[in-house]
């Protein structure tokens, strides 16, 4: 299961952090609130975490604070989009999408040559789906205009893409993370990508 | 952010908040909305609505704020009563505080007494315990926890145990690296080295490095992890 949790303590022996560094973090939001999981055990109140996730992210933080500072690590570490727009031509060099996808936003949307972080997301995200085999280019128009129309309800929230496919038939919905979703058998879920990792994925691709 | 006008009460006044340079209360005051401004300084008393983001807020006197605070200094004198949390990297505070939410900051040092229904989370923390104190949970890197006065110091114990009884603070955990504590009641205590000055009762002390405590205090279980 995703959603086995660590206590702190085993956390710490795990990750070898101490606990200053680890309210650091926290005081810093390098690590989200709704991740501090208060439980009570036979010693007390205890504080957990979604082991998968508090490691990953501890990793990260460890690999990368040589390099940046502790603020901008939370700017990368942050639900929130980039205010940065960047270069048609900077997202093909650096592989972040890939000429044929560009070429289909193009085709849609008409051609511009920089484009805002959110829409970099969006075309990321396509990118991948593309690439998997997993959509036509007819479904991506279709989850573009989804996004377009309603990823900024999500603003900072957690946001995941579902894309379902029922006796040939595709829709796709955004729900936020925290829901429990089911289908009946014929819905086949076809992707599902959370785009909080995603955008977390692609800051760390621009800088 | 250029010219941005100043907000200053004299008296006894009110203000809708907004953004301003700098913000002066003397007096009685009182701010209905957000305030976002580079210096708030109050003499007297005010009464805050909103939240507040400063560079730099010094209160002298005594106020309630209903927001959030955050700041890059804070010095209070007296008493002050936030409803929601706080932030600021580095805040002095001689007096009395409450704190609804979340206490955050890099330093922070208090003289008097607290309250602070949240989590307690400040890279280093030094108490001087002037009254009774409490926090639901402590953590940071630097703990240091002292009850005010010296008298231990030239042998007056018993002055210390009759009138140091309502200094003391009252947590359910402490977690940290450095851990010094006096007067502290707690049930979890967790860090690298913990020193337990006179006046403690430690359900259960968990250190990783050396642990010492005082024959005037009490530890019902302590083990090496």
């Amino acid at each position: 299961m995703e959603n086995e949790l660590i206590s702190k303590k085993e956390l710490l022996e795990l990750t070898q952090i101490s606990y200053g560094q680890l309210y650091r973090w926290k005081r810093k939001n390098l690590i989200p609130e709704e991740w501090f999981i208060r439980k009570s055990t036979y010693t007390g109140q205890e504080t957990f975490f979604p082991k998968e996730k508090i490691i990953d992210r501890i990793e990260k933080i460890k690999n990368m604070k040589g390099d940046i500072s502790l603020d901008n690590l939370a700017d990368m570490l942050s639900p929130n989009l980039m205010e940065i727009t960047l270069e048609k031509d900077d997202l093909l060099e650096h592989n972040i999408v890939s000429k044929t996808t560009l070429d289909f936003y193009t085709d849609k949307k008409g051609d511009s040559k920089k484009h805002e972080f959110e829409t970099v997301l969006f075309l990321y995200l396509l990118d991948k789906l593309f690439e998997e085999g997993t959509i036509n280019y007819e479904e991506g128009n279709m989850i573009l205009e989804i996004l377009e129309k309603y990823y900024s309800k999500f603003k900072a929230k957690s946001c995941v893409l579902l894309f379902l496919r029922k006796l040939g038939i595709s829709s796709c919905c955004l729900v936020s993370n925290v829901a429990e979703i089911y289908f009946e058998n014929n819905t086949k879920i076809i992707a599902k990508i959370n785009i909080t990792d995603l955008i977390e994925e692609l800051k760390i691709k621009i800088v | 952010m250029k010219n941005m006008s100043d907000l200053r009460i004299n008296g006894h006044g009110s203000a809708s908040g907004g953004k301003y340079d700098s913000v002066n209360i003397n007096g009685s005051g009182r701010i209905d909305g957000d305030l976002d401004c580079i210096d708030l300084k109050i003499n007297g008393q005010c009464n805050l609505k909103g939240n507040i983001n400063a560079n730099y807020v010094k209160i002298n006197g005594n106020s309630s704020i209903d927001g959030n605070v955050e700041s890059k200094k804070l010095e209070i004198n007296g008493a002050t009563d936030i409803k929601g949390s706080f932030y600021s990297e580095n805040a002095e505070i001689y007096g009395s505080i409450s704190i609804d939410g979340d206490c955050n900051a890099e330093f922070l040092k208090i003289e008097g007494s607290f309250k602070n229904e949240g989590l307690l989370n400040a890279d280093e923390l030094e108490l001087s315990l002037h009254g009774s104190s409490q926090a639901d949970e402590i953590g940071g890197s630097k703990i240091t926890i002292k009850r005010k006065g010296k008298y231990d110091l030239f042998g007056l114990k018993s002055m210390i145990f009759a009138f140091g009884r309502g200094k003391e603070l009252i947590t359910q955990s402490i977690e940290g690296d450095e851990i010094y504590l006096e007067n502290t009641k707690a049930q979890i205590v967790r860090g690298d080295t913990i020193e337990l000055g006179p006046g403690c009762e430690i359900e259960l002390a968990e250190y990783k490095n050396s642990f010492k405590v005082n024959k005037d205090s009490t530890v019902a279980e302590h083990k090496k992890v």
